[in-house]
């Protein structure tokens, strides 16, 4: 399906080549920022240096009052109001010479001193990764990507279909104008499937409609919330379908996230019989009398915890599988 | 526009040439390749929002749109690659997630665009079924014409497209977003409080079971309908469309757009696709009626026919020819118009023939002919709304008068192809998107555009170059211009100095303006001399005879132009030729085989009308036509009509004119019919039989055959297609036009012989009169004027949901719900004068009648005025109108006479 172009930007064993991304929104290009693209061309050529550098262009940044702006990844140098004719000067300083050009670096308004990465800058600080994840060109994307959810599988209390469903997709269909299909009612569709084996409902074959929707996202979609939207659901799919078919085959959610594949139970060889959880039981779900012990009616659980926090003994445990 | 350079790429290995700028949509399936599309619509801008039509472009990163994207040179294009159809699958699907999932029980199953998508693009071993939700909307429209079904729309945005791009509405928009975007009125309104027109246009464009006309959810299945192409019955646009009909029950189901004509595309107005149910309504006429001791009585064709030849022949021979007069239909085929006069000429040797022209458009006849030898629309309503920089608006309501042309000016002012000049008295919608809005005094037209040309002048902006090679009269009409003072015409027509400036600069300036107008301009008794000093502006400016300019009178029935041009009228034989030129004469006698024709122009319809009070005019046969309702002074032609000793009336329905006469013959309507409709754009097109006549009506061409036969005159026609023949034969304008020419598009005459293309505009190297001529005309006073007694000037005209004397819109179930009642527009200021508050009933009252109606209270009309429409035979606007004559084109004042209104 991909094209091989995508599969080779995919593979991150491959040392990654520098990127100097050019901003084509609005604001950027009526300030000429297609003839810094062109000058950029032929500047890497004359200098001789066009196999180690991928030139691009991004859609609009923000920041736009700064632009024309020009990124160089992976060391996140942004260059400010560049002109075409300082494209020469960062060619050689920045690449030849590896001496980022100062006086094009972003001026803070407050303090008036001159920051060199973007991430440092206040306005890019306050954005979430995946923001800047979609406004990336792809490899990068992936890259950042793989980072996060890794960072956050390696937590316990992460699970990839619940992040899935709650973070990645959840995002898509809050972003979607609504104006083309596959982001429109993909997305939804795809969160429907998700929740699905979240709930403990699906079967395997739903993980393909899943990955189907996905790439139809991917390549159909009108514009880039659409495309690179899908995009990291893709991976997550990709890498860890493991996850995902475990939830599904044994019905169960190894980091007890997934609420409809866990229930609270009560450890009777630690309960004292206090009879608080059934006092603080809002649903009504804990049966039993201090004569008898206590037992929660899963059925009527809605998984609000407060028996599990209020008791003294910390009886009340997660245990794995459907209700 | 980019130039169309021949390129080419490669689709499914093979190489296919197309032109820069289009798209691949257009280009790869011209070559025949199918692309499916959900959202695409030819007449639309491409907006590439279903995704259906994805097709797979080498080193592109994703699939693209086909219908958006624009062809690249030498691109490498696959449109059934396992990854174009795997995204179309899925893409069909989605769809379906969240569409309504029974479709069997769908009143547009088998005409679905979805359904069809689905059963052709997913093969049953690919069907996913992905559950979707579907939006919770709590709006359901439900009107007249059609509604709003939310569960069955799949959020295409074509009807807000169609609204937006064809009607100019403005009604729908997409709300919220994300997966709860759907169609809808601004804030929750209903169709009809967000200014909607019931065009329907939204609806026939609609793929799904959304938006559904009443008439398509009640109509039978598709497989059993046929589809007849013919032509809108109302107005004179002319737009053409498809009657789906079930020939099983004899019904019109129900009308939909035709794609594939040049006049309206898709687009309709209300009337057109909503009010033809008059066709089947039980008030038709379906035998003929004889009237015995003040009662009709049904009879046979043969005992009438006995009766109107012995009437007739006893009144000929009493009183001569000229007691006899004849009345032909601007509402009938150009073939039955030609029968008719050749009846009222050949058959009993007198030009007492007119039609309801002298009504509407006698002045642009007059005028036009005189200033440019055509009294016709010189341009084609096609370049008039794509071509024209400045387009000026004078009294026409073209959005509820012409409601296609209407919404094309408007897409025009949208698109920024045009600006707008207006001059109407009302505020009418146009004036909404126009630069300039003069609200002149009804009556004032030739004070304000004598304002204009005399700025144009003192401005320099003459085009000295066409008045030198192609206009005579120049000198005169600048001396006398010359004289006149700019201040005091703008006076007249109580508009500012600086708005008369700002509009004349900005016409002359434009390197092509055009002048549209109708009614009110004509229906004056200074209306040749309004069409005049239109025909002067266009002259001074050089704006005609080149696409986007002209002088264009939007014609007002279907086939006015066309009884116009075979010759329904008392001075011209068809074709425009003169009835006192004694050659032509000759001709006729020759090709009617007659032995004389009478060489003095025969009446016109109010001159008819007062000979027969006078006793003068004893016989009348009229035809499709409504003169008690329809002229000016109702209560005089009423009297005249009961003073005449034998009156026929052949009409559809128990026309108020019917009533008073001897014998009503049942003619048919436009869908019973074959024959051709002339445009108001010189268009001749085709009208076809759709259903077959119920009861014993005849074809009215038949019934005129008879007749023709009967009084002496030996014609043996066979269908309409033979009497076209003959037009062609006698007149030179139609010399080329035969029915198999005329098959799809029509053509636009003069159209000299079988291999002329027809003419898009008129005037172009020369002026029909070889040089156009410029007119001295100064303002002249209205008939009428208001005095003390009658304070208030009163100006009639049409509203969009009702036609003329209403016999069919009236008829039509929608159109009478909307709107059933008059309601008379009236200026706040009169009305809290006259203590009338909005919906109050109240009285109006002229010199001659008094009628009731309901106020409208509006700031839309200027103060001192009160309009009213004449469609409504409980509130007869023509009980009050004038009859003052034009003194050359003798069509009577309707626009403007002195009235008193009061609360009753």
């Amino acid at each position: 399906m991909a094209s091989n172009n995508n599969t080779s930007n995919n593979n991150t064993s491959t040392p990654m080549i520098r990127q100097i991304l050019i901003c084509e929104g609005k604001n950027c290009l009526s300030s000429k920022s297609d003839e810094i693209h062109k000058n950029f061309g032929i500047e890497v050529v004359r200098a001789g240096i066009q196999e180690d550098l991928d030139i691009s262009l991004t859609s609009c940044q923000g920041l736009c009052e700064h632009g024309p702006l020009v990124f160089v990844k992976p060391e996140g140098t942004l260059y400010c109001k560049v002109k075409p004719e300082d494209v020469k000067k960062i060619v050689r300083s920045h690449f030849v010479q590896e001496k980022p050009v100062k006086e094009l670096f972003y001026e803070d308004p407050k303090t008036g001193e001159r920051i060199e990465k973007y991430t440092d800058i206040e306005f890019f600080k306050k954005q979430k990764t995946i923001l800047n994840i979609l406004a990336d060109s792809v490899s990068q994307k992936t890259a950042e990507l793989i980072n996060s959810l890794d960072g956050l599988i390696a937590s316990e209390n992460v699970c990839i279909v619940d992040l899935t469903a709650n973070y990645l997709l959840s995002f898509i269909l809050n972003e979607s104008c609504g104006k083309c299909v596959p982001c429109r009612d993909g997305s939804l569709v795809a969160l429907g499937l998700v929740q699905k084996i979240r709930n403990g409902e699906a079967e395997l074959e739903d993980l393909d409609d899943l990955e189907q929707i996905c790439l139809t996202m991917k390549d159909a979609s009108l514009c880039e919330v659409g495309q690179n939207g899908a995009e990291p659901v893709l991976y997550a799919l990709k890498q860890f379908r493991v996850d995902f078919e475990e939830h599904i085959r044994t019905l169960s959610c190894r980091s007890n996230v997934c609420t409809k594949l866990y229930t609270y139970t009560i450890n009777q060889d630690l309960c004292i019989k206090c009879g608080i959880c059934k006092r603080v039981c809002p649903a009504g779900a804990i049966i039993g009398s201090r004569e008898t012990g206590f037992k929660i009616n899963c059925d009527r659980c809605t998984y609000c915890q407060m028996c599990f926090r209020r008791c003294p003994k910390g009886a009340i445990y997660k245990s794995r599988g459907k209700c | 526009m980019l130039e169309k350079n021949e390129i080419t790429i490669t689709v499914n290995d093979e190489e296919v040439k197309c032109f820069e700028g289009e798209t691949y949509y257009e280009a790869i399936t011209r070559h025949g390749v199918e692309i499916p599309t959900l959202c695409h619509e030819k007449e639309l801008k491409p907006d590439g929002a279903c995704r259906v039509c994805v097709i797979e472009v080498e080193r592109q990163k994703t699939l693209v749109s086909s219908c958006n994207t624009p062809v690249k040179k030498g691109a490498i294009v696959h449109t059934e690659s396992e990854r174009v159809k795997q995204a179309r699958i899925v893409v069909i699907e989605l769809l379906l997630a969240s569409h309504r999932p029974d479709c069997v029980i769908c009143e547009k199953t088998g005409a679905c665009k979805v359904q069809q998508l689905a059963t052709k693009y997913v093969p049953e071993t690919e069907i996913k079924k992905y559950r979707g939700t579907r939006p919770r909307i709590n709006l359901h429209e439900n009107n007249e014409f059609f509604e709003l079904n939310y569960s069955a729309c799949v959020r295409c945005g074509l009807c807000v497209r169609a609204a937006n791009e064809i009607q100019v509405c403005g009604v729908l928009t997409m709300t919220h977003r994300g997966f709860d975007t759907y169609p809808s009125p601004d804030f929750g309104k209903t169709f009809e409080e967000a200014g909607c027109v019931a065009c329907g246009n939204c609806v026939a464009i609609c793929p799904s079971g959304a938006l559904v006309a009443h008439d398509y959810k009640t109509s039978s299945n598709l497989s059993v309908l046929d589809k007849i192409t013919s032509i809108c019955s109302y107005c004179g646009v002319g737009c053409q469309f498809d009657m789906l009909i079930n020939r099983r029950i004899n019904k019109i189901e129900y009308i939909s757009s035709n794609r594939n004509n040049v006049v309206n595309g898709l687009a309709l107005c209300v009337k057109g696709r909503y009010g033809w149910d008059f066709v089947h309504h039980t008030d038709r006429l379906n035998f003929p009626l004889i009237k015995k001791d003040g009662i009709f009585t049904e009879s046979s064709w043969e005992e009438t026919f006995d009766l109107i030849e012995q009437k007739f022949t006893q009144i000929k021979n009493e009183s001569g020819s000229n007691s006899l007069a004849f009345l032909t239909s601007a509402k009938c085929t150009n073939e039955e118009n030609y029968l008719m006069q050749k009846l009222a000429r050949a058959g009993f040797g007198t030009n007492n023939i007119d039609h309801c022209a002298r009504l509407c458009h006698a002045s642009t006849v007059t005028g036009l002919a005189k200033a440019f030898g055509s009294g016709a629309m010189t341009n084609s309503i096609s370049d008039l709304t794509t071509q024209s920089e400045v387009i000026f608006i004078i009294g026409s309501n073209t959005t509820e008068a012409h409601p296609v042309i209407g919404s094309k000016i408007k897409h025009a002012v949208a698109q920024g192809i045009s600006k707008l000049i207006v001059a109407d008295p009302r505020q009418i919608e146009l004036a909404e998107y126009s630069e300039i809005f003069l609200q002149h005094r009804p009556g004032s037209d030739v004070a304000l555009i004598n304002a204009m040309l005399k700025v144009i002048v003192d401005e320099g902006l003459v085009d000295e170059k066409f008045i030198e090679e192609k206009t005579e009269g120049y000198k005169e009409f600048k001396e006398t211009l010359d004289k006149i003072s700019l201040e005091l015409q703008c006076k007249i027509a109580n508009v500012s100095v600086e708005n008369v400036k700002e509009a004349a600069i900005l016409y002359a300036q434009a390197t092509s303006a055009s002048i549209v107008y109708s009614m009110g301009i004509t229906q004056h008794s200074t209306g040749t001399d309004n069409v005049l000093s239109l025909a002067n502006l266009a002259m001074i400016t050089g704006n005609i005879g080149r696409p986007g300019t002209g002088v264009n009178p939007l014609r007002g029935q279907n086939n006015v132009q066309g009884a116009c041009d075979v010759g329904g009228l008392p001075d011209v034989y068809p074709g425009y030729q003169k009835v006192s030129n004694a050659r032509i004469k000759t001709k006729f006698e020759k090709a009617w085989n007659v032995k004389s024709l009478d060489s003095k122009p025969g009446l016109t319809i109010v001159e008819m009308m007062h000979a027969a009070n006078k006793g003068k005019v004893r016989g009348m046969y009229i035809m499709g036509e409504n003169p008690a309702l329809s002229d000016p002074n109702l209560n005089h032609v009423r009297e005249s009509l009961e003073k005449i000793d034998f009156l026929v009336v052949q009409d559809i329905f128990m026309t108020e004119t019917a009533k008073y006469a001897d014998v009503v013959l049942p003619g048919k309507s436009f869908a019973e019919k074959n024959g051709t409709f002339t445009n108001t754009e010189r268009r001749v097109q085709r009208v076809r039989k759709a259903v077959r006549h119920v009861g014993n009506r005849k074809d009215d061409w038949e019934i005129l055959q008879i007749m023709l036969n009967r009084f002496g005159i030996d014609t043996d026609y066979q269908s309409p297609s033979d009497i076209m023949n003959e037009i062609a034969e006698v007149s030179p304008i139609y010399g080329g036009i035969n029915y198999n020419r005329i098959k799809n598009i029509g053509l636009q005459w003069p159209c000299k012989d079988k291999k002329h293309p027809g003419t898009k505009i008129l005037h172009q190297e020369t002026f029909s009169r070889g040089k156009g001529k410029f007119h001295t005309i100064s303002y002249i006073d209205p008939a009428e004027l208001p005095d003390e007694e009658y304070p208030l000037i009163l100006t009639t005209g049409r509203i969009l949901y009702h036609f003329h004397t209403g016999e069919m819109s009236r008829r039509s179930k929608g159109l009478h719900k909307r709107r059933p009642i008059e309601r008379s527009q009236i200026n706040s200021v009169d009305a809290n004068r006259l203590n009338i508050e909005d919906g109050d009933k109240i009285f109006i009252e002229s010199r001659r009648g008094k009628i009731e109606t309901v106020a409208r209270v509006t700031d839309k009309i200027q103060e001192g005025v009160v309009f009213m429409s004449f469609h409504y035979k409980e509130s007869a606007a023509n009980l009050l109108t004038n009859d003052a004559l034009d003194p050359l084109a003798k069509i009577p004042e309707f626009k403007v006479c002195a009235i008193k209104v009061g609360k009753v």
